[in-house]
């Protein structure tokens, strides 16, 4: 099974997009990508959401799957996840990843019934199902991540009175406590303040440069995909265009993919910077990616 | 009071066993339906058990437990489908197994001789007259949903309140659906065979909501809510002997009573933590 799937994936990685990936990490390109997506087509009944998308994603790189609002983005993700089934073409993980326990996922929201009492204790906990730890293994687990998200105070309160920045915290916590060598993040900063997202964003990308954690990102905002992620897959009109981050963002994709015109611009450090270019006037640059 | 009641066990032991043990098994599916926000559900579930009971004695085969398994399951499994986008919505389902249910059980029976007595006992609940088969039943089934729960809580609780996560970390969202409203429909079918509609969707959402609010985490109904049904099963059943009361009625009558306890827990609680 695992042998077959390899092959599979192995296959995979020769699809367009797979191709610029491996230009891009030359490092990871020798690997089998973790998590690869072969001609998928997505749809809501009748209604194509994506079609024939090809993705490949190898370890330690960061994405951000990008588009306008209904494009298709969280639907991506959860077919990744394997919470939509493909109506056609297939999605693998490596092999190492089938059981699935060094994968996790932030979602855009908590999904809990808001009527169901948790603390976050409990809340964070639920990330281990499916993966065999001792009591001692689960509380260090439990300390470390809830430190590690600033919300160890926060342990015995209830999830549903805490703020919105909190409970993201607490959703991320929630993920890495399956210690994942993939985090799906599902726009974690809509809703919170600047300072929380900040915040926020910092404490993601850390974990994907110092721990070599993949990351795969879905934003709307073209700043926090400059700044943060090394690839990047734009989404629109039912078609995924992705690779490294310099190769997918030109002035061309962007502007076909968000419908305004989108100014680019590489420094001399080889940082990124989008403008989003309106009637008259520019609006100031994005945070470059360094 | 209570020597009443001990006096009164030899001659109905069988109902007494098959009241707590049906409660206990409804109690911790309780728990399940009242995490995923679907009482609604559970109310039209009952109801198309009832209409297999009516159609059982429409057409006089005998067979009351298989139709309203039969029907209970079927309603169990058309109010668990994924709802498509602008498409038809699982309220829209559940109410309509709802409302056929509680109009169809009518009409099947109102031309037959004692139908509508029959409709209207199966609702009102009499948990007098169960048979030893219903006591092992009832047993053997809540200790394999008490054994399954506890042993699995953990997944429980996370497929039941956020599946997106669930299916994440690789459990089969699609057949734990599948399963869990299997084992609600014949668990659900049998009770109001046995017992009655009030009676089991009583058993079913009370100590479930009772727990909610006592509990300060979703893990934690799972032991409070089976504790809770059967303390006031057994209350309601003592009860019920000394006073002459209709024990289904009296044993939901106790479990409101707690629930309103259960909310004013829940305010003081808040109030003194805020």
């Amino acid at each position: 099974m695992s042998s077959r799937t390899d092959q599979l994936l192995a296959t995979g990685s020769r699809a367009p997009a797979s191709n610029a990936s491996a230009a891009a990490a030359p490092p990871a390109a020798e690997e089998k990508p973790v998590l690869c997506a072969e001609q998928v087509t997505l749809a809501y009944g009748r209604r194509t959401v994506l079609a024939d998308v090809n993705l490949a994603i190898r370890r330690g790189e960061f994405w951000a799957l990008l588009g306008p609002n209904g494009e298709g983005k969280s639907t991506l993700i959860k077919a990744l996840l394997g919470a939509v089934k493909p109506v056609r073409g297939k999605i693998f993980l490596r092999a190492d990843f089938q059981r699935r326990t060094r994968l996790a996922l932030v979602p855009q929201e908590c999904e809990v019934n808001p009527s169901v009492p948790t603390t976050v204790r409990e809340f964070v906990l639920g990330g281990l199902v499916g993966i065999t730890v001792d009591g001692t293994q689960r509380d260090a687990r439990l300390k470390g991540v809830l430190d590690l998200m600033a919300i160890t105070h926060l342990r015995e309160r209830s999830l549903w009175t805490l703020s919105g920045g909190q409970r993201q915290r607490a959703l991320v916590a929630r993920a890495l406590i399956r210690d994942p060598l993939l985090l799906i993040v599902d726009e974690p900063t809509a809703g919170l303040d600047l300072a929380a997202a900040a915040s926020l964003l910092d404490a993601i990308t850390s974990l994907s440069r110092e721990q070599g954690i993949t990351i795969v990102f879905v934003t709307h905002d073209l700043g926090i995909a400059a700044k943060h992620a090394t690839h990047a897959a734009l989404l629109r009109g039912g078609k995924l265009t992705g690779g490294p981050l310099k190769e997918v963002f030109t002035p061309a994709n962007l502007s076909r993919t968000f419908g305004v015109p989108v100014a680019v611009h590489h420094d001399a450090q080889g940082c990124v910077h989008v403008a989003v270019e309106q009637a008259q006037e520019r609006k100031s640059p994005t945070n470059p990616q360094p | 009071m209570i020597s009443g009641f001990l006096n009164s066990w030899s001659l109905f032991a069988p109902s007494y066993l098959a009241a707590l043990f049906a409660g206990l098994l409804l109690s911790f599916l309780g728990v399940i339906v009242v995490a995923r926000a679907q009482v609604f559900i559970a109310a039209a579930v009952a109801q198309a058990s009832l209409l297999g009971l009516a159609l059982d004695t429409l057409l006089g085969t005998g067979q009351p437990a298989a139709f309203a398994v039969a029907f209970s399951v079927l309603a169990a499994l058309a109010t668990g489908t994924r709802a498509q986008r602008g498409g038809t919505s699982q309220e829209e389902v559940t109410a309509w197994i709802f409302l056929v249910g509680a109009s169809g059980s009518i009409l099947l029976l109102s031309k037959h001789p004692n139908g509508l007595k029959f409709v209207q006992a199966a609702m009102a609940s009499s948990i007098i007259g169960a048979a030893t088969a219903d006591v092992v039943t009832f047993a053997v089934l809540a200790a394999g949903t008490g054994l399954f729960v506890l042993a699995l809580r953990q997944r429980i609780v996370l497929f039941v309140c956020d599946p997106v996560m669930a299916a994440a970390v690789g459990m089969r969202i699609g057949a734990w659906s599948l399963g869990l409203a299997t084992v609600l429909g014949l668990s659900t079918g049998l009770a109001i065979r046995s017992s009655g509609l009030l009676f089991t969707f009583g058993c079913l959402v009370l100590p479930a909501l009772v727990a909610k609010n006592l509990c300060r985490e979703a893990g934690t109904m799972f032991f409070v809510a089976p504790v809770v049904c059967a303390g006031s099963v057994l209350a309601g059943l003592v009860l019920a002997n000394h006073y002459d009361f209709p024990p289904g009625q009296i044993i939901v009558a106790l479990l409101a009573a707690l629930l309103v306890c259960g909310w004013a827990w829940r305010w003081f609680r808040l109030q003194f933590s805020a």
